[in-house]
């Protein structure tokens, strides 16, 4: 009996639904029903890892370049590396983040964060995608890094006005990295609670003597992200934008014509383990670099053995 | 293309079916040289000819032939001319109307299905000349443009990623007047790999800095000038430069020294314009979902929004979607709080990023807007590998400049009216549509 009137008070209601909603469906054509609202929740939503594009290399091999956002608007993730954070081929497995911050920048910015990591394929593997597997909130994405795509190709070529990747060192002889691949720095230690400093020199990188330009160089935006650990850091300065730095004097374009600019925090861990600590240099002052169309930063990356 | 056509009633109830000036069915046996010939003239030469953009030529019997099939395929999908608006809903009353009429396209259809014949040569109409690519399009309606601005010269890579060149120029204006109509030139070389160039005016502040003011111009693949409507009043700053945004997307031609030129028409003597009662109109984005905040799933869908009050009542000039590959279609709504009516004003469910039109509405038919109205933008975006445009499903989608990311905006004319303006545009419509209908009852 129960059922029965629950039945027939269904009918009423799907009966009563469709009286509303004719007028509506009657001027939504079929080819645009069925389609999910843009709308941001404040956890439990997916983490989204994200090909931003390939690159050619001169030697045959090509640069697979990742980024990822996290579509919640309030809760930070961490995926730990491992069944539910991998890459295949497993030659590859590692590099990527396992720390997942929520953005909202705005404007085309938006939620994402591009060009975290990138792996570079032997000429050999060309036809071999890499594939960044994540799971969180109930979702599996396989997202593939493949050249099948011109739309999804990328350059180290000048952007317009000739900005290059800025140029990262973690000594002054040492090797610099000017890409998203980045370089290693030797490994710290630190204790859980005690602050650690962390430095690298940095440089404007740029063709830019056949523009009109009112600066040859420009002050770089820093900032120090936490990539991949079992706990969380915070730093003292995690962030300089180039303006910021300009600004303050010191590190400007015109003062630090061609030469290189040491860059300095201090992180403090709040659990033991291994971590990884990128720093993430751009020239967004540049007028032809922003970070929605993918130019100009480079990444480098500094692992810290975090003790009890 | 499209007739003009008798109102119905209010524009933002523009549903009615058409009333008259649609194009009459023929009945006899349909051929080249009498009926069809005309249809192609006036709806397909303007891009199939050489040279142009078109990648057939469709300027004799001999050309059309071969393609017969297909174009019948094309405009029975409304795929061809490239005008993604719908007809069943919202206002039809527009400028630059592409749509073929449907009488048109059954007598296409009809004339592929006995044969395609060429008829009598006789009855052939005689040959349209069309502007060069490279030339003003508005240029045989209003001549030349008073005024041009040129960006800078820039080598535009043969291959590559997507560029972005945003020379600032001096805009060379010594005199602040209202504009006509407003025209984004690409060159002939670069006509391919011209993504889009947007331009708006720098003026300097009191403090002598450079500041953003009003936008000149918004150009992307496909799309003709733009005619400010009357009424309305786009002022262009004195002293002031024009700083360009122009988009290359190589298409594997090189062209050195590229430039992106801007016409501008002013209104004349001849124009019959009175400055003094005109009300300021602009061209702005109208973003939605905040302009990024959003992502698609792989070979998933996904839909956006986007809301604009306005504390003073607004008549919308025109409409202009801006969507990239996964944009699939895009609307216009009113909300008037007082009624709690919600009104499509315009819907385009077929969109083509490879054609943005500006969608501008007739005079005396676009829609007015009471103060404390708000538009609604609803984009949709399709990621599955339905999308024939496509370049990957298998990834995550979110805005960027890129061509292969997304963009969800929308670009709006709009006259800003006071409530004498607003009552006044009420008590005109008011009047036209009850002659209409006087007319239509004798």
């Amino acid at each position: 009996m129960k059922k029965s009137v629950k039945f027939a008070s269904t009918a009423i209601a799907v009966a009563l639904s469709g009286i509303w909603m004719a007028p509506l469906q009657a001027q939504l054509p079929e080819n645009l029903r069925d389609y999910a609202l843009a709308a941001q929740r404040d956890k439990g939503d997916v983490i989204a890892p994200m090909f931003n594009g390939w690159i050619a290399n001169e030697d045959g091999s090509t640069t697979y370049v990742f980024g990822f956002a996290n579509k919640n608007a309030l809760e930070i993730v961490d995926i730990p590396l491992g069944p539910n954070n991998f890459l295949e081929p497993a030659q590859f497995d590692g590099v990527q983040p396992t720390h997942f911050p929520t953005y909202s920048r705005g404007g085309f910015v938006g939620l994402q964060e591009r060009g975290v990591f990138a792996v570079t394929v032997p000429q050999e593997m060309k036809d071999t995608p890499v594939v960044w597997n994540l799971t969180h909130a109930g979702h599996t994405y396989a997202i593939p890094g493949h050249a099948i795509h011109s739309s999804y190709e990328m350059s180290r070529a000048p952007a317009a006005f000739g900005s290059l990747n800025p140029a990262i060192r973690f000594e002054a002889s040492g090797p610099e990295a000017t890409d998203r691949e980045g370089i290693y720095a030797s490994r710290l230690t630190a204790a859980v609670g005690k602050p650690v400093t962390l430095s690298a020199l940095i440089q404007d990188r740029g063709e830019r003597d056949e523009y009109e330009l009112e600066q040859d160089t420009f002050a770089l935006g820093t900032e120090w992200i936490m990539h991949q650990g079992p706990g969380n850091v915070s730093f003292d300065v995690a962030k300089v934008t180039g303006r910021e730095r300009g600004a303050a004097g010191g590190e400007s374009g015109a003062a630090s014509t061609n030469g290189w600019t040491e860059v300095t925090t201090t992180a403090t861990f709040t659990a033991p383990g291994d971590y990884v600590v990128r720093l993430r240099v751009d020239n967004f002052e540049a007028p032809d670099s922003q970070f929605d169309n993918q130019c100009c930063w480079s990444n480098a990356y500094v692992p810290v053995t975090v003790t009890p | 293309m499209r007739k003009t056509r008798i109102a119905g009633l209010l524009p933002m109830m523009a549903i009615l079916p058409t009333l008259a000036g649609a194009a009459e069915p023929v009945t006899h046996d349909i051929t080249y040289a009498r009926e069809v010939s005309r249809i192609i003239q006036d709806n397909c030469q303007g891009c199939h000819q050489p040279g142009q953009i078109g990648p057939m030529s469709f300027l004799t019997y001999e050309e059309v032939r071969p393609w017969a099939p297909l174009i019948a395929m094309k405009v029975q999908q409304r795929e061809m001319p490239p005008y993604q608006y719908d007809a069943h809903v919202g206002v039809q009353e527009l400028r630059d109307d592409w749509r073929m009429e449907q009488a048109d396209i059954d007598t296409i259809v009809k004339w592929v299905e006995t044969g395609a014949p060429m008829g009598d040569p006789a009855d052939l109409p005689e040959p349209v000349k069309y502007p060069a690519i490279g030339e003003w399009r508005l240029a045989d309606e209003l001549g030349q443009p008073d005024h041009v601005i040129k960006s800078a010269a820039w080598d535009v890579p043969a291959n590559g990623q997507d560029l972005w060149w945003e020379p600032e120029v001096d805009a060379n204006i010594n005199e602040s007047r209202c504009i006509k109509a407003v025209e984004t030139l690409p060159s002939k070389a670069a006509h391919g790999s011209t993504h889009h160039a947007n331009s708006h005016f720098l003026v300097k502040n009191e403090a002598g800095e450079w500041v953003d003011d009003i936008r000149l111009s918004e150009f992307a693949f496909g799309k003709l000038g733009e005619k400010v409507p009357a009424g309305a009043c786009r002022k262009v700053p004195v002293d002031s430069k024009v700083k360009w945004s122009i988009h290359y997307y190589p298409d594997g031609n090189f062209v050195a020294d590229d430039q992106v030129s801007v016409g501008i028409w002013y209104y004349d003597e001849e124009d019959e314009f009175d400055e003094a009662a005109a009300y300021p109109q602009d061209l702005r984005l109208y973003a939605l979902q905040g302009g990024g905040d959003y992502l698609i799933p792989p070979h998933g869908k996904l839909m956006t929004q986007g809301f604009h009050s306005f504390d003073h009542p607004v008549r919308i000039d025109s409409f202009q979607p801006h969507l990239h590959l996964r944009g699939v279609a895009m609307s216009i709504e009113s909300f008037d709080p007082r009624t709690g009516r919600r009104e499509i004003l315009s819907q385009i469910s077929n969109w083509n990023a490879g054609w943005n039109h500006s969608h501008t509405y007739e005079d005396g038919f676009q829609p007015l807007l009471p103060a404390g109205a708000t538009i609604i933008l609803t984009s949709w975006f399709d990621n599955s590998a339905d999308n024939p445009r496509n370049p990957d499903p298998a990834q995550w989608v979110g805005a960027g400049q890129r061509t292969t990311d997304e963009m969800s905006h929308a670009w709006i004319a709009v006259t800003h009216l006071d409530e004498e303006g607003y009552e006044e545009l009420l008590v005109e419509r008011k009047d036209r549509e009850a002659g209409a209908v006087a007319s239509v009852g004798e």
